[in-house]
């Protein structure tokens, strides 16, 4: 009976190391491999060649035969894993849509399987590997022995749960949320998505490899049916069952999925043929998998049911910023408490950053001491077509630090091309973009990001998974730990920062209406929260430039009056802000000057009272002939959208 | 020399499997816009369906036919019952893959429930190869290149010249527009389906019938040929899919030819994954429609 539950345990310890390494890869960051256990086995055979002595016996054959102790031969299994799956990343994800990651990986891990099973000098083909040394050197008994793997495989599920855990909380694992959501939010912000995803997704099979060693010093053999599809299957149906994304439910889906449907399945009796039972148990895996899909996608235990997810300290909310906050949280609703906008001031920290008080990471915004009059953006005959059409032709104009500029005109003047064109994410075809008199050449969004560009999104675009507060931190420059060994090694370095870092966000969002809304899911805000949500982020980004694409489109008008305040005030602490608008009470009331754009070309620019009487104008808005013929006007001041 | 050409014969019966199989894949995948890791699986349940009915005395021709209906029905039903309640709800690409395995598990040991793990010889008998010019093929082979041929011309001159056939292109190209003119989209995804699985049985039975045995992994371990064939091909491109299947076809048996024939497959994979790194669009540029 004994045994009968240290082996249970045993089998479920190396279980659950494996699908907390599967959970790396695709519960923290979206990575998909539908091969794992292609990664198991290379450790296993790697940990047991290279313990196992030489092949002595006639018509047995397998490569190394190192004699090493079984440490050495864990490590080095654990090793080749890691190696194997860099490799494999490097050679797809790189180059390929993330989608084909899946389809890949299990090619990959056919070639792999082929070659083991075919080519006997590797791990003697299909008969596969035997009597591979115990690591207590063959002395133990049956019960002892698995009491001694208990102890070893317990310690390293304890170190590598301890080691996701880590992950999970530092800006690494943030990193890596942030990238499973939404790479190109990710990149818009300066991070480059690879990175953190290759890391992890050797780290994951670094996992695999290492209970793969533990798995053939406890079986003590190993044969190519050992790691049909279905193994790596039944890892990914465990941890979508227990929860992807949090390290409780890897553990909790390894234990009930694999290990007790297990010993459910022995006490089925067997009928008709020998392989119905495990057949059964397969076909039961296949609908609860699909039927947790289906109801409950986020698994028994969510991702956001983690405590810590939880911000401790009730945030210091700004006396206006509470009232406002019910008046934003239902801004779908009722028109609340209206009017008591009080002049309450951008968050104290962030003034600071954004005066110039930046430590050395952050791209110092107003070191040049930002006077207003100088010209911070410089576009000089900017061209870009799509295919044939001419999206952006030769259009020229300069952006002054510290005002608001408004970028208005009829749809497919070019406007949303020319700020994407500004944010890195398309390179102009001719002409070229200055920022502070220098060339931005051909950056990309991280690249632009660095240079001190924020943006937000035409339809606001957001990490909806994650929490709002998560969603903002994301978006801070120069974050420590966003590397996987700082992120595990050096938590001192990053402990600090992710408080102040967590203060800054939550007194932002609490200066945009949101303090009631920090830990909920950023899916579950409404389109005005979304884009009050949006302005956060970019200003966490500490900007000197700051890109918004209809920040006010699709929003209630009493939100809209208040992201008008909001980018008066960023303004004046000198942040340079070009918006698109199509709503001219909301342009009167933040844009020192307005730029009318029509068909690719700058038509005129000056304040929005004289603009709108420009002929040009009336006659691009309401087409040429309308200028004579009919009442000349552009929607009025009071019209709103 | 000789031999190569040998080879590049028994690469066209192979690619004449593949090719109706990755038409099929592509088809669904026009419309729908994932891969279904169960198609394998479905290859293996038409060849069993098919196989049973010919057992039990039913003319080989009308056999078939009842595996390719039955297939149908079930891609209908996977469609209606597992994969649409999914895509109503908008999840992401990669759950509607895992939900593919899922099904194609389910599907996969629902074989060995019913027919039982062990291989079952499934052939035809229709005389000794013959040499045609350089090519030295078996009148099955004949059968099935023909047969392939004849299927896809039709399915061209379906999609080509039928209204269904143009509510299907329209549907691939924009599902919402398509659904504002007035086109039933759920209709034309069902019928799809439904192509697709009746597609999909036949290649299994050819499958089958080339290798002459039956087992329930038999299409799950040809799904990743398939798949590369229609990547090859550009993602959502019934014609580009028939190149891609030729192209995998002819690769698979030439290096079984000149290596081993143990590794033909994974030597298949692995000249798809390097074309891939070099033209991940495939090698007809895929802009995710039907032309």
């Amino acid at each position: 009976m004994l045994f009968f539950l240290t082996d249970l345990l045993v089998l479920g310890c190396i279980n659950s190391i494996m699908v907390v390494g599967l959970n790396l890869q695709y519960g923290y960051s979206g990575l998909l491999n539908f091969a794992f256990y292609i990664y198991v086995a290379i450790g296993a055979y790697l940990a047991a060649v290279t313990t196992m002595g030489p092949a002595t016996i006639p018509g047995i054959t397998y490569a190394l035969g190192w004699t090493l102790p079984w440490w050495a031969g864990l490590i080095i299994g654990g090793l080749v894993a890691a190696i194997f799956g860099a490799f494999v990343f490097l050679l797809t994800v790189r180059r390929l849509r993330s989608d084909y990651l899946a389809i890949v990986t299990v090619a990959v891990a056919f070639i792999m399987w082929n070659l083991i099973d075919t080519y006997q000098p590797l791990f003697d083909g299909d008969t596969g590997l035997f009597n591979v040394p115990q690591i207590t050197g063959n002395a133990s008994s049956t019960e002892g022995y698995s009491a001694v793997m208990l102890v070893l495989s317990a310690a390293c599920l304890a170190l590598f749960v301890w080691t996701s855990r880590r992950i999970f909380r530092s800006p690494f694992g943030r990193l890596l949320r942030s990238t499973r959501e939404d790479e190109e939010v990710t990149s818009a912000f300066g991070r480059v998505t690879w990175r953190p995803q290759i890391a992890v997704f050797t780290i994951g099979s670094f996992l695999a490899g290492i209970a793969g060693g533990l798995l053939i010093f406890y079986i003590s053999a190993w044969t190519p049916s050992a790691f049909l599809p279905l193994e790596s299957f039944i890892l990914l149906a465990a941890l979508i069952v227990g929860g992807s994304g949090n390290y409780w439910g890897a553990l909790l889906g390894a234990f009930v999925l694999i290990e007790a449907l297990a010993e459910i399945a022995r006490y089925v009796p067997s009928f008709g043929n020998g392989a119905n039972v495990g057949a059964l148990r397969a076909v039961v895996i296949g609908v609860v998998l699909i039927l947790m899909l289906r109801y409950r996608p986020e698994g028994i235990i969510p991702e956001r049911w983690l405590k810590w997810y939880r911000t401790r300290r009730p945030a210091p909310e700004p006396a206006g910023a509470s009232a406002l906050a019910g008046g934003t949280a239902s801004d779908a609703g009722a028109p609340s408490d209206a009017g008591v906008i009080t002049e309450d001031r951008l968050p104290a920290a962030t003034v600071a950053e954004v005066a110039g008080v930046t430590d050395a990471t952050a791209p110092a915004p107003g070191k040049q001491a930002d006077a207003p009059g100088q010209v911070l953006v410089d576009i000089r005959n900017v061209a870009y077509s799509y295919g044939g059409v001419r999206a952006v032709a030769d259009c020229s104009f300069g952006i002054s630090r510290g005002t608001v500029t408004g970028l208005i005109g009829p749809n497919g003047a070019g406007k949303s091309t020319l700020v994407e064109l500004l944010s890195g994410r398309l390179t102009p075809q001719s002409g070229e973009i200055l920022l502070d008199g220098r060339s931005i050449g051909r950056q990309r969004p991280a690249g632009m990001s660095r240079l001190g560009v924020a943006r937000t999104f035409q339809t606001a675009r957001v990490l909806a998974r994650l929490p709002v507060i998560e969603n903002v931190m994301i978006a801070a420059p120069g974050q420590r730990g966003e590397g996987p060994l700082a992120a595990l090694f050096w938590q001192r370095g990053w402990r600090d920062q992710e408080a102040a870092l967590r203060e800054e966000a939550t007194e932002l969002l609490g200066w945009l209406g949101l303090s009631s809304h920090l830990d909920s899911p950023a899916g579950s805000l409404s389109g005005g929260q979304r884009r009050l949500m949006e302005i956060a982020r970019a200003l966490m980004a500490h900007p000197r430039l700051l890109l918004m694409d209809e920040p006010t489109a699709g929003v209630f008008p009493e939100t809209s009056r208040l992201i008008a305040r909001r980018v008066r005030e960023i303004a004046a602490t000198g942040v340079t802000v070009l918006l698109i608008a199509h709503n001219m009470a909301f342009l009167s009331s933040v844009a020192d000057d307005v730029v009318v754009m029509a068909e690719g070309r700058v038509l005129t620019r000056g304040p929005l009272a004289e603009v709108r009487e420009h002929k040009d104008v009336i006659a691009a808005y309401l087409g040429a002939a309308a200028g004579e013929s009919r009442v000349p006007r552009v929607p009025s001041a009071g019209g709103g959208e | 020399m000789n031999q190569l050409l040998q080879a590049v014969g028994f690469g066209l019966a192979t690619a004449s499997v593949v090719a109706l199989a990755a038409v099929a894949v592509s088809l669904q995948v026009s419309v729908t816009n994932f891969f279904n890791f169960a198609f394998g699986d479905f290859m293996s349940l038409g060849a069993y369906v098919a196989w049973t009915a010919s057992q039990a005395g039913v003319n080989f021709v009308l056999s078939v036919l009842i595996g390719g209906a039955a297939v149908g029905v079930l891609g209908v039903l996977a469609n209606f019952l597992v994969f649409r309640p999914f895509m109503r709800r908008g999840v992401r690409p990669v759950t509607l893959l895992i939900v593919g395995v899922g099904l194609a598990f389910i599907i996969q040991n629902a074989l060995i429930l019913i027919w039982t793990p062990s291989p079952r010889r499934f052939s035809l008998n229709l005389g000794n190869a013959l040499h045609i010019g350089p090519f030295l093929l078996t009148p099955g082979d004949l059968i099935m290149i023909g047969a392939s041929a004849a299927l896809l011309l039709l399915l061209h001159l379906m999609l080509t010249y039928t209204k269904f056939g143009k509510a299907i292109r329209a549907t691939s190209n924009n599902i919402d527009l398509a659904q504002s003119c007035g086109i039933d989209s759920d209709r034309v995804i069902s019928l799809t389906w439904f192509i697709a699985g009746l597609l999909t049985a036949l290649a299994g039975v050819g499958l089958v019938l080339q290798e002459s045995t039956l087992s329930p992994t038999t299409g799950f371990s040809e799904l990743f040929i398939i798949f590369g064939a229609v990547i090859l091909g550009g993602i959502g491109r019934p014609y580009g899919a028939m190149l891609g299947a030729l192209i995998v076809g002819v690769l698979t048996e030439v290096a079984g030819a000149y290596v081993n024939a143990a590794y033909k497959t994974s030597i298949a994979f692995g000249v798809v994954i390097l074309l891939l790194l070099f033209r991940p669009q495939g090698l007809i540029k895929a802009r995710g429609l039907i032309r």
